[in-house]
């Protein structure tokens, strides 16, 4: 029973999720948020007897994160949270700032109103989690607007490599204990606005320019690199 | 709250639990989500929804603080059937709630936000320019403040179920509706989430102010303390002003339909006015239609054809009037007033009541019968009001029509007067009904709330209900405005009328002293009396029409 009309049925919901779906997104939840220790050692036969599941699901989630490059292969058959050398940190981070100017030149050539809103949705989600001091909702929106500006570019494979790689950055991030760079302010905020803004504009310069100034979090996201 | 009983309402004896926060729905694929920015520059979160036959197309507005996305008031599913009829349909967050940008405050800015997103709309390359508004409740509300504005591609609105006056809306001459100002300020006005309530108001507690809070760990929803208080800010009210074609809707078991009636009075009363339909239902606040005695209820939402059939009967008059007034497709030739009988029936006319009815009155007698004589003898009846051991109101603040109640309560401080039964001449009941009553406390004021039953062979139905504060001196001759029906008494059926000086949670509860019932810890019991027969004699007034229409 609800405030306004009592609806039982959840006839719009979405369907419910396979189970391999669902600890796939709960592993790795839990591993961006730092909850899971790089290095930290699973036994897939464990696991599922923790999880009350049989294996079929946790070995699918286990694939799927181990090719997204947050699982490796450990000791004895088993997998562990993926332990990165230093120096991956200053190359991820270059990959993914390539993949966003390459993002930024595309959409701004299709400046489309309806893209440069979907970024603004997304702006509105990361000053609200600033305002309640949600830190790990801010940083899924911020990678969730870098992945937007892909879906503005309309480049379905890169979104999918940025993906990847923005998780790589989040557990690097976590491992070297620099998940927090400076907090963003409102006026940095209103640079990822200035983004749509010149992204439904056509203005790739502008729009490259504002993403710059911006502190996401994990750090070094937006270094220059050439 | 339906099956309320008396162990929920002793102290400890409800086991209340937080309310919890809802997740935002997903926003559907076919939804274009866009975001529109308002004069101050906040940017409010809007699905458009387009047909897919060749454009531009009039379009339909629909503002909601409930989730534009959500199953709770359906509107993709509404986009959907508007969509496949050549209309592009509009939903938008107001602001600070759900998926917009800014700060959620009740009321404050939805008649500039209203107006600017009009504007919009009129310049999409897929609008014809031509906008309607639809909505039900708060969101029939934001119809309201937008149409204050003027915006100039505004051509119609169809408030629903909707205050224009929300102070008016939340008490009964002078009573606060508790139970629908509590559970509506949690639901909604919280932050910019939505919260499920059921089960979570411990009615034991007092004050009454720490109900709500109790249920959110402390945490007091915006508004709630001053609504209780009976301070509402200035844009909760607006004066229909007749300028835009309005079908204005309601349901006799809506406690709002007195709103949707006043709305219509007043936009019709203007000079410059538009079109003006009144379309008054069998249905509560969520358009549960009314049942006949034994019908199960059924839940609208429970299969695809259910919610098919429900949808294309929820829509089908609305659909109608933006034919007339948005898209210019058809010729209008409706009455300007339509109305349903309880038997399902429908009446029509040219106002409300229909000009042919007549009032009738009904004398309570000292032997407990509703007469259409008073007694000669002027006598007193009097009652303990007990603040502590309040008359359970038995009905949904909301959806009075799921789960009715089909007997009263049966206590020494619930006084009963019933009339005869219905000798086979069908009377119908078609118009406001009132209580005129003289009554004397020895607290400095009281409540006194009145309900009118159709007493049946096998069941009970509630008609109209009301209540009122009422401060000495006393003795105080009184009206209690009970609402609107359109009630036909089958044969074998007689009417009852109920009258006590609590009925909660539906009402706040007073206090036996002069503290504000809202913040009031100690409570002492009064004793109340009315006059009847004589030349006082307490009457009910009723509209009929004679030998049905």
């Amino acid at each position: 029973m609800r405030g306004f009309r009592p609806v039982e049925s959840v006839a719009l919901l979405p369907p419910a999720k396979a189970a391999s779906a669902r600890v796939y997104e709960d592993l790795r939840r839990g591993i961006l948020s730092g909850h899971i220790a790089a290095g930290t050692l699973f036994s897939e036969a464990k696991l599922a007897e923790q999880l009350g599941l049989s294996r079929t699901p946790l070995r699918e989630a286990f694939r799927t994160l181990l090719s997204d490059g947050l699982l490796e292969e450990g000791p004895n058959r088993q997998v562990q949270v993926r332990v990165f050398p230093a120096q991956a940190h200053d190359e991820v981070a270059a990959i993914i700032d390539w993949m966003l100017r390459l993002a930024i030149v595309q959409a701004a050539q299709h400046g489309s109103p309806a893209h440069a809103d979907g970024l603004r949705l997304i702006t509105i989600r990361i000053r609200r989690a600033l305002r309640q001091g949600d830190e790990e909702a801010r940083f899924d929106e911020e990678d969730e607007f870098r992945l937007q500006l892909t879906r503005a570019a309309e480049m379905p494979v890169l979104e999918e490599v940025l993906r990847r790689m923005l998780g790589q950055a989040r557990l690097m991030a976590r491992s070297n204990g620099k998940s927090a760079r400076r907090r963003p302010k409102s006026s940095d905020v209103a640079r990822l606005d200035a983004v749509a803004d010149a992204i439904e504009q056509g203005d790739a310069q502008t729009a490259g320019a504002s993403i710059q100034t911006y502190p996401f979090s994990p750090p070094g996201a937006l270094k220059s690199h050439g | 709250m339906a099956t309320l009983t008396k162990d929920d309402l002793a102290p400890g004896g409800s086991a209340a639990r937080l309310a919890s926060r809802r997740p935002f729905a997903v926003v559907p694929r076919n939804a274009i989500q866009r975001t529109v920015r308002m004069r101050d520059g906040v940017r409010l979160a809007t699905d458009v929804y387009l047909p897919d036959s060749t454009g531009p197309w009039p379009s339909l507005l629909c503002r909601l603080p409930y989730d534009k996305a959500g199953e709770e008031c359906f509107l993709p599913l509404i986009a959907e059937w508007f969509t496949a009829r050549d209309y592009s349909v509009v939903v938008q967050d107001c602001r600070g709630k759900v998926r917009s940008d800014g700060v959620p405050v009740p009321y404050r800015t939805e008649a500039i936000d209203g107006f600017d997103t009009i504007a919009w709309i009129a310049e999409q390359p897929w609008s014809t320019g031509r906008v309607g508004m639809l909505g039900d409740s708060y969101y029939g509300f934001t119809q309201w403040a937008a149409a204050s504005l003027d915006p100039p591609a505004l051509a119609a609105i169809v408030p629903r179920a909707a205050p224009f006056n929300y102070r008016a809306a939340r008490y009964r001459q002078g009573v606060l509706a508790l139970e629908a100002v509590a559970s509506y300020s949690l639901e909604t006005w919280v932050d910019e989430a939505l919260y499920d309530w059921a089960g979570s108001l411990d009615w034991s507690i007092r004050p009454l102010s720490e109900i709500v809070p109790n249920a959110l760990g402390g945490r007091r929803p915006l508004g709630l303390d001053q609504w209780a208080k009976g301070r509402f800010p200035a844009a909760s009210r607006v004066k229909p002003s007749g300028r835009h074609a309005t079908l204005h809707m309601g349901g006799f078991w809506d406690p709002v339909h007195r709103q949707t009636v006043e709305s219509w009075k007043i936009a019709n009363a203007t000079k410059s006015r538009q079109v003006q339909r009144l379309y008054l239902d069998t249905r509560d606040h969520g358009w549960t239609p009314l049942r006949p005695e034994n019908a199960a209820y059924v839940d609208p939402f429970a299969s695809t054809t259910r919610t098919s059939d429900f949808v294309d009967d929820y829509l089908s008059p609305l659909l109608e009037f933006f034919d007339e007034h948005v898209a210019h497709r058809a010729t209008g030739a409706a009455t300007p007033v339509r109305w349903r009988f309880s038997d399902l029936s429908w009446g029509e006319g040219e106002s409300w009541p229909p000009p042919q009815a007549r009032r009738k009155h009904l004398y309570l007698s000292i032997g407990g019968s509703l007469v259409e004589v008073p007694d000669a003898a002027e006598r007193s009846i009097g009652w303990e009001h007990d603040p502590t051991n309040p008359v359970p109101s038995l009905e949904h603040p909301f959806y009075t029509l799921i789960d009715p109640p089909t007997s009263s309560v049966k206590r020494p401080d619930v006084l009963v007067f019933a009339g005869e039964p219905s000798q086979g001449d069908i009377t119908d009941l078609v118009g406001p009904v009132t209580f005129t009553v003289e009554l004397a406390s020895s607290s400095e004021s009281t409540h006194l709330y009145a309900r009118l039953w159709d007493m049946g062979p096998q069941s009970d139905r509630r008609i109209v209900e009301g209540g009122m504060h009422i401060s000495g001196p006393w003795p105080r001759k009184v009206s209690v405005d009970l609402g609107h029906a359109a009630y036909r008494l089958e044969p074998g059926h007689a009417l009852r009328l109920e009258l006590a000086s609590s009925c909660y949670p539906l009402y706040a509860i007073h206090p036996g002293t002069s503290d504000d019932p809202w913040t009031a810890e100690r409570f002492v019991s009064s004793g109340n009396q009315i006059s009847i027969g004589g030349l006082r004699a307490a009457k009910l007034a009723v509209t009929v029409l004679d030998g049905g229409t």
